[in-house]
């Protein structure tokens, strides 16, 4: 059974907003933060994406070489984009697949076949109605130094209470902190 | 000038308490109360009410209890031995040993307290003075212990603050789940 992975860039409160990555996100470029998203990336062939993420990701990462950033471009180009939606997509990034059926059921099917991980990137709302199917294997976090205390956070309110088991946690160079858990 | 330290516990999700101030989910663990210990030697605690009413419902009956576990009992008879000050527009009186009601403005008293001798000073719990201080930049340290738990609901620790960048000094994990996060103000 492959793994479906969470990854998530956020602040310390949990903002994930792209509008204010000017602010919270660039800044803190730095080799070793590439590195960790570039090897969850890498452990992926599939990527399970919300319609607002993959259409905000599509047009600058097709546009790319395979070669571009040390290589995630074309990962993510030839890896199969699922992204979930319920009217066409506007963009050609590659590989890419509608699903438009019963969520949960279309990634037990996606689950059971053959391959590397799964990753969703972004997609709060996409994760939030996969939380209580229980099919979420792991969530890794780069969690950047920053108090926004305002704007879209990657968790919203109104859920059930989810344990999760520390996996691993990790100081990056630039204050940003990696922390990997795994579903109890 | 005396330093000022927030201490909370974090869900995943960002919030210190639930939507009634439950706090059943933290995950206690003595090593990390430890090496909170030992960042930590205030002699000065900072407080909103609720989170007064919380404590002095506690702390002050621990006493000598033969059935607290003697952890607990060395924290609360720390905690009497403290220098309290708690913030309200509502309360008449406070009863807890070695405790100040603190009227009127919020950041001008903290002013004038970190501006006086003394050791550290923290603040615990009390979002909604959390957050002025963040804006007047008055605390010059915060220490997290994440939590693994997506609580779902509750009170943001960090609601509507402004934009704050930090330096992190610090990030150590426990085998109990928790993570300690140490940050500076820049």
């Amino acid at each position: 059974m492959r793994k479906l992975v969470v990854t998530e860039w956020i602040t310390l409160d949990g903002v994930f907003d792209a509008d204010t990555m000017a602010d919270w996100f660039f800044p803190y470029n730095h080799s070793d933060r590439q590195r960790s998203i570039r090897d969850t990336i890498m452990e992926a062939d599939a990527f399970l994406l919300g319609h607002t993420t993959f259409e905000m990701l599509a047009p600058y990462w097709s546009s790319l070489q395979d070669s571009d950033q040390n290589g995630v471009a074309g990962a993510l180009k030839h890896g199969t984009k699922y992204v979930a939606a319920t009217k066409p997509l506007v963009g050609q990034w590659g590989e890419q697949r509608v699903l438009s059926g019963n969520l949960a059921d279309e990634v037990i099917r996606l689950k059971q076949q053959d391959g590397k991980h799964i990753l969703v990137m972004g997609s709060a709302a996409l994760v939030r109605s996969l939380m209580p199917s229980g099919l979420i294997d792991e969530y890794r976090f780069l969690v950047h130094p920053v108090i926004a205390g305002q704007g879209k956070r990657f968790f919203s309110e109104d859920m059930d209470l989810v344990r999760l088991k520390l996996a691993e946690t990790r100081m990056l160079d630039n204050a940003v902190v990696y922390q990997r858990y795994t579903a109890t | 000038m005396r330093k000022l330290v927030m201490f909370n516990r974090m869900s995943l999700d960002g919030f210190f308490a639930g939507p009634n101030g439950e706090i059943d989910w933290f995950i206690n663990d003595p090593e990390v109360d430890q090496a909170l210990h030992q960042m930590m030697q205030p002699d000065t605690l900072l407080m909103g009410r609720v989170t007064y009413e919380l404590f002095v419902s506690f702390w002050p009956h621990v006493g000598n209890d033969p059935n607290v576990p003697e952890g607990v009992r060395q924290m609360a008879a720390e905690l009497n031995q403290m220098t309290k000050l708690v913030f309200s527009r509502t309360l008449a009186e406070v009863t807890w040993v070695n405790t100040q009601l603190g009227h009127g403005d919020v950041v001008q008293q903290v002013e004038a307290i970190k501006e006086g001798t003394g050791a550290d000073i923290t603040i615990f719990g009390s979002g909604s003075i959390v957050q002025q201080l963040a804006d007047a930049r008055l605390i010059d340290e915060y220490l997290v212990v994440v939590t693994p738990v997506i609580l779902g609901q509750g009170k943001p620790l960090f609601l509507d603050v402004n934009q704050l960048s930090l330096q992190l000094l610090k990030a150590k994990s426990f085998v109990s789940g928790n993570i300690l996060l140490h940050y500076r103000q820049i």
